[in-house]
């Protein structure tokens, strides 16, 4: 069943809406669900990342095929920020702020805040949520979740499930209060963000990597009951376990290692090349042994842009 | 005069991004900065940044003709001695140069980026390199403008919240001083980074911000004047101005559009309206129709008006400075 959330006039009679897809129990009736555990699978929010799309698409293809198995409702929102996705931006056409730093909204500033206000309403009461986001166009990320260290006792037993590689732990410091995740959070529904892949791409790896999580998690809340496969065991780190390496030139780069793999301290993780003069400006070398969870992927860099982000020990 | 570059970058098949620093005064000796004078014997006084995103031309322009006065009046010995004032009006040249608003490569906004960190993204290091160049002064004044597009009644913005200290707001004698409440995404401004670090901090806002209005820049500079005699850093005293009225930004009453279309509005900004007065007709796109008529929901004056001619349904289109604002307190401390 298809349902409009959130629906706004654009000056041309086109509506802007926010799209839920609503999955349940065969044979029962919107009423008689109400009772039952739900979850919300939200994705779409950053218009250039697309990785979502395939996640979405391989769990409701598990879904639908199956639909003996569901115990509870799946609502799966798969283009919160529709005309992004339409003009390949990451934001929202007409509106300079992030859509993920305006939640929990508000009825009295613009249409967008609004929107996002009726998608937290509508999102509200769930005992599970995922915000599916790939990485920007930039960088390739491994799957995984990033949760605030206040909400890891609650957030770690479900995100071990998420059949992701990592589980970045993080400091409070950085918590972003105008997120969707720190907004359900705090209304009381779990909500596990997972960023995977690279941006403007689907890798369809990582969609069926997620979605087989997804339904884990499901089976956990008690709304699928249908047979699972294996979940890989994620990594988990804080903060001072990653190590960051940055250009120090502008010029092209090119990496030589392969992504996702474990490297050595002092292994050459690519340069920064001048292509007019053949000249390497920059190597850049693994500061610790350690897994690269992040490698960038647009090749024109500034000084100061992230190459990679490499997980393990402090460096000695 | 003393101009100089306070902040450079390589950029890839481009010049180097190179930020210029306009400083002025004149020292205890009375030699100005440029022709001798000791910066190091000089307060910390006053700075001013603009164009911290690229389209921000009015407010590069106003700091244009800020450095040109001041300039002026270092020479004919109008600036008080012993205080240093730095203006740095463009902070964002690879942007401006190329008509984008944020950051060419990733779009990233700079003001979202303080206090920055030097060994972060390359917009970080930039929001760090030019805190640095920019803290420690007594008074800091940015020439910002705002996420909507629109234009504004000529004010300037005091923050509430941590590191709160003295407002001297009223001294640009604008029409308003308004009071806000910082949001989460305000602790990564210019203007929150000042004050955490001791400056008393005021944002600026012209009536436009990616036009060039000689007329308009003129007026604002005679603001950032205005303030500059009260505070002392100046003999000289311009004149004009208004009596500013001090306004809490949650008293200002929001006007949205009901319906999405093409928005004629029948009042500019600073217009006094009345309440139920007519203040936009929004018509169909495609056949003209009215759909809806816009009315102000109280008396006061109109302080913001979006620019953009195409509304979507609850698109903000005004926001009035009512005329009853005594149920909504201000407080500073
Ligand atoms: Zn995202």
């Amino acid at each position: 069943m298809r349902k409009d959330v959130s629906v706004r006039e654009l000056p041309t009679g086109e509506r802007m809406r926010i799209v839920k897809h609503r999955y349940m129990p065969v044979g029962l009736s919107e009423a008689e669900v109400s009772y039952l555990p739900r979850a919300c699978i939200v994705t779409g929010m950053h218009g250039d990342e697309l990785e979502g799309q395939y996640v979405v698409y391989e769990l409701v293809r598990r879904l639908r095929s199956q639909p003996q198995h569901l115990a509870g409702v799946v609502d799966v929102y798969p283009a919160v920020n529709p005309m992004g996705i339409g003009a390949i931006e990451r934001g929202i056409p007409k509106f300079d702020l992030d859509m993920d730093r305006i939640f929990p909204g508000s009825h009295d500033a613009s249409p967008f805040e609004a929107m996002a206000a009726d998608l937290v309403e509508d999102v509200r009461g769930a005992q599970v949520a995922f915000d599916l986001h790939a990485s920007n166009i930039y960088l390739q990320e491994l799957p995984q979740i990033r949760v605030n260290e206040q909400s890891a006792q609650r957030l770690l037993p479900l995100a071990r499930q998420a059949n992701v590689d990592y589980v970045w732990v993080h400091e409070s410091a950085v918590v972003l209060n105008g997120t969707f995740a720190y907004s359900m959070n705090s209304l009381g529904v779990p909500t596990l963000v997972v960023k995977a892949g690279v941006g403007m791409r689907i890798t369809p790896e990582v969609g069926e990597q997620l979605a087989i999580g997804i339904l884990s998690v499901l089976a956990q809340a008690g709304v699928w009951t249908g047979p699972l496969p294996l979940v890989r065991a994620p990594r988990v780190g804080t903060d001072n376990e990653v190590s960051y390496l940055h250009a120090e030139a502008a010029g092209m780069f090119v990496p030589c290692v392969q992504f996702g793999r474990d490297v050595a301290q002092g292994q050459v993780i690519g340069h920064i090349l001048d292509c007019g003069s053949a000249e390497v400006l920059q190597e850049l070398c693994s500061p610790v042994d350690g897994l690269i969870f992040t490698l960038r992927a647009y090749p024109l860099v500034y000084p100061g842009n992230l190459i990679a982000r490499v997980l393990g020990g402090s460096p000695c | 005069m003393l101009e100089e570059s306070i902040l450079s970058l390589e950029l890839p098949y481009r010049d180097p991004f190179d930020v210029r620093a306009f400083s002025f005064g004149i020292d205890t000796s009375g030699k100005a900065l440029g022709k001798g004078g000791d910066a190091s014997a000089l307060e910390r006084s006053l700075c001013v940044v603009a164009g911290i995103r690229g389209d921000e031309v009015m407010q590069t322009l106003v700091c244009a003709l800020l450095v040109e006065r001041l300039e002026k009046m270092e020479r004919s010995k109008e600036l008080t001695p012993g205080h240093l004032v730095q203006v740095i009006p463009c902070a964002n040249p690879a942007s401006m140069g190329i008509g984008r608003r944020f950051w060419p490569l990733d779009k990233t906004d700079i003001n979202r980026s303080f206090p920055g960190s030097s060994n972060g993204e390359t917009t970080q290091r930039i929001a760090a390199g030019l805190f640095e160049q920019v803290r420690d002064f007594t008074f800091g004044i940015h020439l910002s403008s705002f996420y909507l597009e629109g234009d504004f009644i000529p004010h300037v913005r005091v923050m509430h919240g941590p590191g709160e200290r003295g407002n001297h707001g009223a001294d640009f004698c604008m029409p308003f001083v308004t009071h806000y409440e910082p949001g989460s995404f305000d602790t990564t401004t210019l203007h929150y980074n000042w004050r955490l670090c001791g400056t008393e901090a005021y944002s600026f806002y012209t009536r436009k911000t990616t036009v060039a209005d000689e007329g308009i820049a003129r007026d604002a500079v005679r603001s950032l004047l205005r303030f500059m005699g009260a505070r002392c850093l100046t003999r000289h005293r311009a004149h004009g101005g208004s009596q500013s009225f001090e306004l809490a930004e949650r008293a200002l009453v929001p006007v949205q559009v009901p319906a999405g279309g093409v928005c004629c509005s029948a009042v500019r900004v600073g217009s006094v309206v009345e309440k139920g007065q007519l203040l936009a007709t929004i018509r169909d796109l495609l056949c003209g129709r009215v759909t809806a008529r816009v009315v102000s929901p109280c008396d006061g004056v109109i302080f913001y008006q979006a620019r953009t001619p195409l509304v979507n349904e609850q698109t903000l289109v005004f926001q009035i400075a009512p005329d009853n604002v005594d149920e909504v307190p201000i407080s500073l401390a």
